[in-house]
Protein backbone atom coordinates (compact mmCIF):
# COMPACT_ATOMS: atom_id res chain seq x y z
CA UNK A 1 0.00 0.00 0.00
CA UNK A 2 1.57 3.40 -0.91
CA UNK A 3 0.42 7.04 -0.11
CA UNK A 4 -0.95 8.33 2.98
CA UNK A 5 -4.13 8.23 4.94
CA UNK A 6 -5.73 11.21 6.06
CA UNK A 7 -8.37 11.79 8.10
CA UNK A 8 -11.90 12.19 5.87
CA UNK A 9 -13.19 15.63 7.51
CA UNK A 10 -16.39 14.95 5.45
CA UNK A 11 -17.69 11.72 6.93
CA UNK A 12 -20.63 12.73 9.27
CA UNK A 13 -22.76 9.50 8.90
CA UNK A 14 -22.43 5.92 9.92
CA UNK A 15 -21.91 4.57 12.98
CA UNK A 16 -18.06 6.03 13.52
CA UNK A 17 -18.03 9.64 13.90
CA UNK A 18 -15.32 12.13 14.98
CA UNK A 19 -15.01 12.84 18.61
CA UNK A 20 -16.61 16.23 18.21
CA UNK A 21 -17.76 16.35 22.01
CA UNK A 22 -14.78 15.65 23.47
CA UNK A 23 -12.98 18.86 25.78
CA UNK A 24 -9.32 19.88 25.10
CA UNK A 25 -7.15 21.56 27.83
CA UNK A 26 -3.72 21.02 29.00
CA UNK A 27 -4.57 19.43 32.17
CA UNK A 28 -7.02 16.82 33.49
CA UNK A 29 -10.36 17.57 34.36
CA UNK A 30 -11.16 18.00 38.31
CA UNK A 31 -14.50 16.57 40.69
CA UNK A 32 -15.58 19.51 39.67
CA UNK A 33 -15.63 19.98 36.51
CA UNK A 34 -19.14 20.10 35.06
CA UNK A 35 -19.61 18.13 31.62
CA UNK A 36 -22.47 19.49 30.45
CA UNK A 37 -23.36 16.43 27.97
CA UNK A 38 -22.94 14.81 31.46
CA UNK A 39 -22.09 10.68 31.76
CA UNK A 40 -20.15 10.01 28.78
CA UNK A 41 -18.67 12.93 27.72
CA UNK A 42 -15.06 13.03 27.56
CA UNK A 43 -11.67 15.24 28.07
CA UNK A 44 -8.72 15.20 25.93
CA UNK A 45 -5.43 16.12 27.87
CA UNK A 46 -3.40 17.72 25.60
CA UNK A 47 -0.15 17.36 27.35
CA UNK A 48 -0.44 14.18 28.37
CA UNK A 49 -2.94 12.57 25.48
CA UNK A 50 -4.58 10.75 27.84
CA UNK A 51 -8.76 10.26 27.68
CA UNK A 52 -10.77 10.74 30.58
CA UNK A 53 -14.64 9.75 30.79
CA UNK A 54 -17.38 11.40 33.09
CA UNK A 55 -18.11 8.37 34.92
CA UNK A 56 -20.64 10.11 37.43
CA UNK A 57 -21.88 13.29 36.35
CA UNK A 58 -22.62 14.98 40.03
CA UNK A 59 -22.58 18.56 39.94
CA UNK A 60 -19.07 19.91 41.71
CA UNK A 61 -18.61 15.96 42.78
CA UNK A 62 -18.31 14.17 39.20
CA UNK A 63 -15.55 11.26 38.34
CA UNK A 64 -13.68 10.75 35.41
CA UNK A 65 -11.90 7.88 34.82
CA UNK A 66 -8.73 7.92 32.47
CA UNK A 67 -7.66 5.52 30.08
CA UNK A 68 -4.54 4.34 32.05
CA UNK A 69 -7.01 3.94 35.01
CA UNK A 70 -6.19 7.43 36.05
CA UNK A 71 -9.43 8.27 38.03
CA UNK A 72 -10.07 11.86 39.12
CA UNK A 73 -12.42 12.34 42.41
CA UNK A 74 -12.38 9.25 44.68
CA UNK A 75 -9.16 7.43 45.09
CA UNK A 76 -8.59 6.93 48.47
CA UNK A 77 -5.27 5.85 50.01
CA UNK A 78 -3.95 3.89 53.11
CA UNK A 79 -0.06 4.36 53.26
CA UNK A 80 1.88 2.22 56.07
CA UNK A 81 1.02 1.35 59.29
CA UNK A 82 1.62 -1.66 61.90
CA UNK A 83 0.59 -5.14 61.11
CA UNK A 84 1.38 -6.71 64.26
CA UNK A 85 3.24 -5.96 67.73
CA UNK A 86 6.27 -3.60 68.19
CA UNK A 87 8.87 -3.24 65.33
CA UNK A 88 5.95 -4.84 62.44
CA UNK A 89 5.90 -1.43 60.18
CA UNK A 90 4.82 -2.12 56.79
CA UNK A 91 5.25 -0.23 53.71
CA UNK A 92 1.94 -0.69 51.53
CA UNK A 93 -0.43 1.42 50.28
CA UNK A 94 -3.80 0.37 48.85
CA UNK A 95 -6.41 2.25 47.29
CA UNK A 96 -10.23 1.79 47.26
CA UNK A 97 -12.66 3.60 45.08
CA UNK A 98 -13.94 5.94 47.48
CA UNK A 99 -17.79 5.99 45.68
CA UNK A 100 -17.79 1.91 45.07
CA UNK A 101 -17.91 -0.69 47.93
CA UNK A 102 -15.14 -3.80 47.46
CA UNK A 103 -12.06 -4.18 48.75
CA UNK A 104 -8.51 -2.51 48.76
CA UNK A 105 -6.44 -3.15 45.58
CA UNK A 106 -2.71 -2.90 46.31
CA UNK A 107 -1.42 0.94 44.70
CA UNK A 108 2.45 0.72 45.69
CA UNK A 109 4.83 1.05 48.36
CA UNK A 110 6.23 4.17 50.94
CA UNK A 111 9.82 4.01 50.77
CA UNK A 112 10.24 3.00 54.63
CA UNK A 113 8.24 0.76 57.02
CA UNK A 114 6.45 3.29 58.79
CA UNK A 115 3.07 4.88 60.99
CA UNK A 116 2.87 8.51 58.81
CA UNK A 117 0.12 10.92 58.65
CA UNK A 118 -1.71 11.36 55.58
CA UNK A 119 -2.86 14.00 53.66
CA UNK A 120 -3.21 15.62 50.31
CA UNK A 121 -4.16 18.41 47.99
CA UNK A 122 -7.21 16.95 47.43
CA UNK A 123 -8.42 17.09 43.30
CA UNK A 124 -4.72 18.11 42.41
CA UNK A 125 -3.92 14.67 43.51
CA UNK A 126 -0.72 14.75 45.22
CA UNK A 127 -0.96 12.25 48.61
CA UNK A 128 1.44 13.57 51.22
CA UNK A 129 2.92 11.14 54.09
CA UNK A 130 5.18 12.72 57.20
CA UNK A 131 6.70 11.45 59.90
CA UNK A 132 5.97 8.07 61.91
CA UNK A 133 8.09 5.40 63.72
CA UNK A 134 9.79 2.92 61.76
CA UNK A 135 10.42 0.06 64.27
CA UNK A 136 13.54 1.18 65.57
CA UNK A 137 12.73 4.90 66.11
CA UNK A 138 11.24 8.31 64.83
CA UNK A 139 11.66 8.94 61.16
CA UNK A 140 11.53 13.04 59.65
CA UNK A 141 10.87 12.09 55.93
CA UNK A 142 7.94 13.44 54.28
CA UNK A 143 6.76 11.58 50.68
CA UNK A 144 4.45 11.44 48.21
CA UNK A 145 2.36 9.79 46.00
CA UNK A 146 0.08 11.22 42.73
CA UNK A 147 -3.04 9.47 43.88
CA UNK A 148 -4.27 8.88 40.46
CA UNK A 149 -1.76 6.71 39.64
CA UNK A 150 -0.65 3.58 41.49
CA UNK A 151 3.02 3.67 42.17
CA UNK A 152 5.69 3.61 44.93
CA UNK A 153 6.46 6.91 47.21
CA UNK A 154 8.93 9.32 46.33
CA UNK A 155 11.18 11.19 48.59
CA UNK A 156 9.51 15.01 49.29
CA UNK A 157 11.39 16.29 52.46
CA UNK A 158 11.63 16.41 55.93
CA UNK A 159 10.14 17.34 58.96
CA UNK A 160 11.01 20.23 61.32
CA UNK A 161 12.32 16.72 63.50
CA UNK A 162 11.62 13.22 63.30
CA UNK A 163 8.21 12.27 65.16
CA UNK A 164 5.15 10.66 64.76
CA UNK A 165 3.75 7.10 65.33
CA UNK A 166 0.82 9.24 66.69
CA UNK A 167 0.90 12.67 64.49
CA UNK A 168 -1.87 14.12 62.49
CA UNK A 169 -2.19 15.72 58.88
CA UNK A 170 -4.96 17.59 57.79
CA UNK A 171 -5.11 20.00 54.55
CA UNK A 172 -6.40 22.90 52.77
CA UNK A 173 -6.91 21.15 49.92
CA UNK A 174 -5.96 22.58 46.56
CA UNK A 175 -4.60 25.89 48.18
CA UNK A 176 -1.57 23.76 48.72
CA UNK A 177 -0.83 23.93 52.20
CA UNK A 178 -0.38 20.74 54.15
CA UNK A 179 0.27 20.45 57.73
CA UNK A 180 1.84 17.89 60.19
CA UNK A 181 1.04 18.09 64.06
CA UNK A 182 1.72 16.85 67.28
CA UNK A 183 3.49 13.43 67.59
CA UNK A 184 5.77 13.28 70.23
CA UNK A 185 4.90 13.07 74.44
CA UNK A 186 5.43 16.77 74.90
CA UNK A 187 5.36 17.56 70.96
CA UNK A 188 3.43 20.57 70.36
CA UNK A 189 4.98 21.51 67.45
CA UNK A 190 2.76 22.04 63.98
CA UNK A 191 4.51 21.73 60.30
CA UNK A 192 3.30 23.02 56.83
CA UNK A 193 4.53 22.42 53.50
CA UNK A 194 3.15 23.39 50.03
CA UNK A 195 2.43 20.16 48.89
CA UNK A 196 2.76 21.13 44.82
CA UNK A 197 6.49 21.46 46.00
CA UNK A 198 8.92 19.24 47.32
CA UNK A 199 10.87 20.72 50.37
CA UNK A 200 11.28 20.68 54.20
CA UNK A 201 8.24 21.65 56.90
CA UNK A 202 8.44 24.99 57.92
CA UNK A 203 7.57 26.21 61.63
CA UNK A 204 4.05 26.86 61.78
CA UNK A 205 2.96 27.33 65.54
CA UNK A 206 1.80 25.19 68.51
CA UNK A 207 -1.00 23.25 69.58
CA UNK A 208 -2.32 23.75 72.69
CA UNK A 209 -0.90 20.95 74.15
CA UNK A 210 1.64 18.66 73.34
CA UNK A 211 0.30 15.51 72.37
CA UNK A 212 0.25 12.31 69.99
CA UNK A 213 -2.41 9.71 69.16
CA UNK A 214 -3.89 12.99 68.15
CA UNK A 215 -5.79 13.03 64.73
CA UNK A 216 -6.67 15.74 62.17
CA UNK A 217 -9.51 16.76 59.85
CA UNK A 218 -10.15 20.40 57.64
CA UNK A 219 -12.33 21.65 55.40
CA UNK A 220 -10.43 22.20 52.72
CA UNK A 221 -10.40 25.24 50.92
CA UNK A 222 -11.97 27.16 53.71
CA UNK A 223 -8.66 27.30 55.36
CA UNK A 224 -9.49 25.44 59.13
CA UNK A 225 -7.46 22.55 60.15
CA UNK A 226 -8.56 20.68 63.47
CA UNK A 227 -6.65 18.36 65.94
CA UNK A 228 -8.24 16.12 68.79
CA UNK A 229 -7.79 14.18 71.33
CA UNK A 230 -4.34 12.66 71.96
CA UNK A 231 -2.53 11.63 75.08
CA UNK A 232 0.42 13.44 76.81
CA UNK A 233 0.45 11.06 80.18
CA UNK A 234 -2.68 12.11 80.05
CA UNK A 235 -6.03 11.18 77.74
CA UNK A 236 -7.09 14.31 76.24
CA UNK A 237 -10.33 15.12 75.21
CA UNK A 238 -8.99 18.65 73.74
CA UNK A 239 -9.75 20.17 70.30
CA UNK A 240 -7.62 22.76 68.86
CA UNK A 241 -8.36 24.52 65.34
CA UNK A 242 -5.57 26.42 63.15
CA UNK A 243 -6.09 28.79 60.02
CA UNK A 244 -4.43 26.61 57.60
CA UNK A 245 -3.31 29.92 55.75
CA UNK A 246 -2.09 31.60 58.40
CA UNK A 247 0.63 30.50 60.63
CA UNK A 248 0.40 30.82 64.33
CA UNK A 249 -0.53 28.61 67.32
CA UNK A 250 -3.59 26.43 67.78
CA UNK A 251 -6.72 27.85 69.46
CA UNK A 252 -9.21 26.04 71.44
CA UNK A 253 -12.16 24.80 69.89
CA UNK A 254 -13.83 22.48 72.10
CA UNK A 255 -13.95 19.28 73.97
CA UNK A 256 -14.82 15.37 72.33
CA UNK A 257 -17.24 13.34 73.84
CA UNK A 258 -14.70 11.55 76.00
CA UNK A 259 -11.00 11.60 77.21
CA UNK A 260 -8.74 9.52 75.08
CA UNK A 261 -6.69 8.96 72.11
CA UNK A 262 -5.68 7.23 68.89
CA UNK A 263 -8.88 8.09 67.06
CA UNK A 264 -9.10 8.77 63.32
CA UNK A 265 -10.78 11.21 61.34
CA UNK A 266 -12.32 12.72 58.22
CA UNK A 267 -14.41 15.66 56.66
CA UNK A 268 -16.88 16.25 54.56
CA UNK A 269 -14.23 18.94 53.37
CA UNK A 270 -16.34 22.40 52.34
CA UNK A 271 -19.44 21.26 53.51
CA UNK A 272 -18.03 21.95 56.90
CA UNK A 273 -18.50 18.52 59.03
CA UNK A 274 -15.53 16.57 60.98
CA UNK A 275 -16.04 13.07 62.22
CA UNK A 276 -13.97 11.28 64.57
CA UNK A 277 -14.09 7.65 65.07
CA UNK A 278 -13.08 5.20 67.68
CA UNK A 279 -11.16 6.14 70.83
CA UNK A 280 -8.77 4.33 73.33
CA UNK A 281 -9.54 6.31 77.14
CA UNK A 282 -7.87 3.32 79.27
CA UNK A 283 -7.27 0.08 77.18
CA UNK A 284 -11.18 0.04 76.36
CA UNK A 285 -11.86 0.74 73.07
CA UNK A 286 -15.29 3.21 72.00
CA UNK A 287 -17.18 2.05 69.09
CA UNK A 288 -18.32 6.17 68.92
CA UNK A 289 -18.39 8.18 66.28
CA UNK A 290 -18.92 11.92 67.25
CA UNK A 291 -18.74 15.20 64.73
CA UNK A 292 -18.34 18.62 64.98
CA UNK A 293 -18.91 21.64 62.61
CA UNK A 294 -15.89 23.01 61.74
CA UNK A 295 -16.36 26.72 61.36
CA UNK A 296 -18.46 26.87 64.55
CA UNK A 297 -16.24 26.19 67.84
CA UNK A 298 -17.65 24.48 70.51
CA UNK A 299 -17.89 20.33 71.86
CA UNK A 300 -18.73 17.43 69.50
CA UNK A 301 -21.67 15.32 69.35
CA UNK A 302 -22.50 11.77 69.06
CA UNK A 303 -22.97 10.40 65.25
CA UNK A 304 -23.17 6.81 65.60
CA UNK A 305 -21.29 3.64 66.01
CA UNK A 306 -18.59 1.95 64.36
CA UNK A 307 -18.80 -2.14 64.29
CA UNK A 308 -16.87 -2.38 67.14
CA UNK A 309 -14.98 -0.85 69.72
CA UNK A 310 -11.38 0.21 68.15
CA UNK A 311 -8.51 2.62 67.97
CA UNK A 312 -5.68 3.10 66.01
CA UNK A 313 -7.91 2.75 62.66
CA UNK A 314 -7.65 5.35 59.73
CA UNK A 315 -9.87 7.75 57.80
CA UNK A 316 -10.56 9.10 54.42
CA UNK A 317 -13.32 10.48 52.57
CA UNK A 318 -14.50 11.90 49.21
CA UNK A 319 -15.06 15.28 50.49
CA UNK A 320 -17.87 16.95 49.58
CA UNK A 321 -19.04 13.65 48.28
CA UNK A 322 -20.10 12.72 51.83
CA UNK A 323 -18.84 9.46 52.10
CA UNK A 324 -16.47 8.52 54.75
CA UNK A 325 -13.94 5.86 55.07
CA UNK A 326 -12.13 3.99 58.34
CA UNK A 327 -10.01 1.02 57.34
CA UNK A 328 -8.21 -1.16 60.03
CA UNK A 329 -6.99 -0.28 63.45
CA UNK A 330 -7.15 -2.05 66.60
CA UNK A 331 -9.38 -4.36 68.56
CA UNK A 332 -9.46 -4.65 72.36
CA UNK A 333 -8.16 -8.45 71.91
CA UNK A 334 -4.78 -6.32 69.93
CA UNK A 335 -5.69 -8.21 66.83
CA UNK A 336 -4.96 -5.82 63.88
CA UNK A 337 -8.29 -5.58 61.55
CA UNK A 338 -8.42 -5.34 57.85
CA UNK A 339 -11.69 -4.16 57.52
CA UNK A 340 -12.90 -1.16 55.87
CA UNK A 341 -16.64 0.56 57.09
CA UNK A 342 -18.33 3.40 56.36
CA UNK A 343 -20.89 6.26 56.44
CA UNK A 344 -22.79 9.05 54.82
CA UNK A 345 -20.97 12.28 56.95
CA UNK A 346 -24.06 14.58 56.45
CA UNK A 347 -26.35 11.65 57.70
CA UNK A 348 -25.68 10.29 61.62
CA UNK A 349 -25.63 7.35 62.05
CA UNK A 350 -23.88 3.39 62.35
CA UNK A 351 -21.13 2.30 59.97
CA UNK A 352 -21.67 -0.14 56.95
CA UNK A 353 -19.35 -2.57 55.67
CA UNK A 354 -17.12 -1.29 52.42
CA UNK A 355 -14.55 -3.88 52.17
CA UNK A 356 -11.13 -4.86 53.25
CA UNK A 357 -7.84 -3.41 53.17
CA UNK A 358 -4.92 -6.03 51.66
CA UNK A 359 -3.55 -6.62 55.02
CA UNK A 360 -4.76 -6.12 58.01
CA UNK A 361 -3.00 -3.14 60.27
CA UNK A 362 -3.02 -0.04 62.28
CA UNK A 363 -1.86 3.64 62.63
CA UNK A 364 -1.49 3.72 58.99
CA UNK A 365 -1.81 7.46 57.01
CA UNK A 366 -4.83 8.25 54.69
CA UNK A 367 -5.43 10.74 52.06
CA UNK A 368 -7.63 11.03 48.93
CA UNK A 369 -8.32 13.60 45.96
CA UNK A 370 -12.02 13.76 46.73
CA UNK A 371 -11.01 16.63 48.27
CA UNK A 372 -11.30 20.42 47.24
CA UNK B 1 -15.37 22.23 92.55
CA UNK B 2 -18.34 19.50 92.04
CA UNK B 3 -18.01 15.95 90.80
CA UNK B 4 -20.73 14.79 88.86
CA UNK B 5 -21.59 11.06 87.36
CA UNK B 6 -23.67 12.14 83.76
CA UNK B 7 -24.93 10.49 81.04
CA UNK B 8 -25.09 12.22 77.63
CA UNK B 9 -27.95 14.17 76.63
CA UNK B 10 -29.98 13.87 73.51
CA UNK B 11 -30.25 17.06 71.57
CA UNK B 12 -31.70 18.33 68.02
CA UNK B 13 -27.85 16.77 66.03
CA UNK B 14 -27.65 14.03 68.33
CA UNK B 15 -26.37 13.31 71.93
CA UNK B 16 -23.89 15.39 73.61
CA UNK B 17 -22.02 16.55 76.98
CA UNK B 18 -24.09 18.46 78.85
CA UNK B 19 -24.00 22.04 78.60
CA UNK B 20 -23.54 22.14 82.84
CA UNK B 21 -20.61 20.16 82.60
CA UNK B 22 -17.49 22.48 82.71
CA UNK B 23 -14.82 19.70 81.88
CA UNK B 24 -15.98 16.24 81.28
CA UNK B 25 -15.69 12.84 79.33
CA UNK B 26 -13.82 11.20 81.77
CA UNK B 27 -14.01 7.27 82.92
CA UNK B 28 -16.67 6.25 80.54
CA UNK B 29 -19.09 3.16 82.72
CA UNK B 30 -19.56 1.18 79.54
CA UNK B 31 -22.22 -1.07 81.69
CA UNK B 32 -25.03 2.09 82.17
CA UNK B 33 -22.99 4.81 79.77
CA UNK B 34 -21.84 6.99 82.56
CA UNK B 35 -19.12 9.68 82.42
CA UNK B 36 -17.25 12.08 84.62
CA UNK B 37 -17.13 15.96 84.84
CA UNK B 38 -16.31 18.27 86.65
CA UNK B 39 -18.22 21.94 87.12
CA UNK B 40 -17.50 24.81 89.27
CA UNK B 41 -19.28 25.64 92.83
CA UNK B 42 -21.71 28.00 93.29
CA UNK B 43 -22.89 27.92 89.41
CA UNK B 44 -25.57 30.39 88.20
CA UNK B 45 -26.89 27.51 85.97
CA UNK B 46 -28.88 24.53 87.14
CA UNK B 47 -27.83 21.14 87.10
CA UNK B 48 -30.19 18.62 87.52
CA UNK B 49 -31.44 16.83 90.40
CA UNK B 50 -30.85 13.59 89.21
CA UNK B 51 -27.25 13.93 88.61
CA UNK B 52 -25.01 12.07 91.17
CA UNK B 53 -22.82 14.31 92.60
CA UNK B 54 -19.64 12.94 94.22
CA UNK B 55 -17.02 13.07 96.85
CA UNK B 56 -13.39 12.37 95.45
CA UNK B 57 -13.48 8.94 98.36
CA UNK B 58 -16.93 8.10 95.84
CA UNK B 59 -15.12 8.98 92.44
CA UNK B 60 -12.08 6.62 93.75
CA UNK B 61 -14.57 3.77 95.01
CA UNK B 62 -16.59 3.86 91.58
CA UNK B 63 -13.50 3.73 89.44
CA UNK B 64 -12.36 0.94 91.39
CA UNK B 65 -15.26 -0.84 90.55
CA UNK B 66 -15.16 -0.53 87.01
CA UNK B 67 -11.53 -1.36 87.13
CA UNK B 68 -12.51 -4.69 88.51
CA UNK B 69 -14.84 -5.33 85.68
CA UNK B 70 -13.02 -3.64 82.70
CA UNK B 71 -9.31 -3.05 83.91
CA UNK B 72 -7.47 -0.21 83.46
CA UNK B 73 -4.49 -0.59 81.41
CA UNK B 74 -1.03 0.97 81.82
CA UNK B 75 -0.54 3.32 78.46
CA UNK B 76 3.21 3.46 77.52
CA UNK B 77 4.33 4.71 73.86
CA UNK B 78 5.63 1.51 71.79
CA UNK B 79 6.82 2.31 68.49
CA UNK B 80 5.44 6.39 69.11
CA UNK B 81 1.83 5.43 69.15
CA UNK B 82 0.36 5.51 72.78
CA UNK B 83 -0.36 1.72 73.54
CA UNK B 84 -2.14 0.59 76.47
CA UNK B 85 -0.36 -2.87 78.13
CA UNK B 86 -0.62 -4.21 81.67
CA UNK B 87 -3.30 -3.74 83.82
CA UNK B 88 -3.16 -0.51 86.63
CA UNK B 89 -2.56 -1.83 90.19
CA UNK B 90 -5.50 -0.33 92.50
CA UNK B 91 -3.50 1.57 93.89
CA UNK B 92 -2.49 3.17 90.69
CA UNK B 93 -6.23 3.42 89.74
CA UNK B 94 -6.51 5.90 93.14
CA UNK B 95 -3.58 7.85 92.17
CA UNK B 96 -4.87 8.71 88.71
CA UNK B 97 -8.16 10.07 90.21
CA UNK B 98 -6.66 11.92 93.23
CA UNK B 99 -4.49 13.72 90.52
CA UNK B 100 -7.58 14.00 88.28
CA UNK B 101 -9.13 15.84 91.70
CA UNK B 102 -6.14 18.27 92.40
CA UNK B 103 -6.24 19.20 88.88
CA UNK B 104 -9.72 19.76 88.88
CA UNK B 105 -9.99 21.55 92.45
Amino acid sequence: MSGTTKQNPNRQSGTVGPVASATKDSGNPTKTTNPSSGVGAEWINTTTGQIFICINATTDANEWIGQTNTNIGSFGLFGGGQSGGAGTQVNTIDYITIPTTGNATDFGDLTNNQTPAGTSNGINDRAVWGGGHDGSGYVDTIQYNTISIPGNGTDFGNLQQARGGGIAGCSNGSNERGIFAGGHNNDDEIDYITISTPGNGTDFGDLTQGRYGVCGADNGTNERGVFAGGWNGNKLDTIDYITINSAGNAIDFGNLLASGFAAASCSNNTNDRAVFAGLNPDGTYLNTIQYITITSTGNATDFGDLSGGRAYLTGLSNGTGERGCWGGGTDTSAAKLNTIEYITISTPGNTTDFGDLTQARASAGGASNGAS
Amino acid sequence: MQYLEYKLEMGPGGMHTPYWVDDGGYWNNPANHTYIGATRDNQEFKIPDTVTKLTAAELETRQLTIHAATPMLKITNVDGVPTPGTELTDAEVRTEIQNWVTAHS
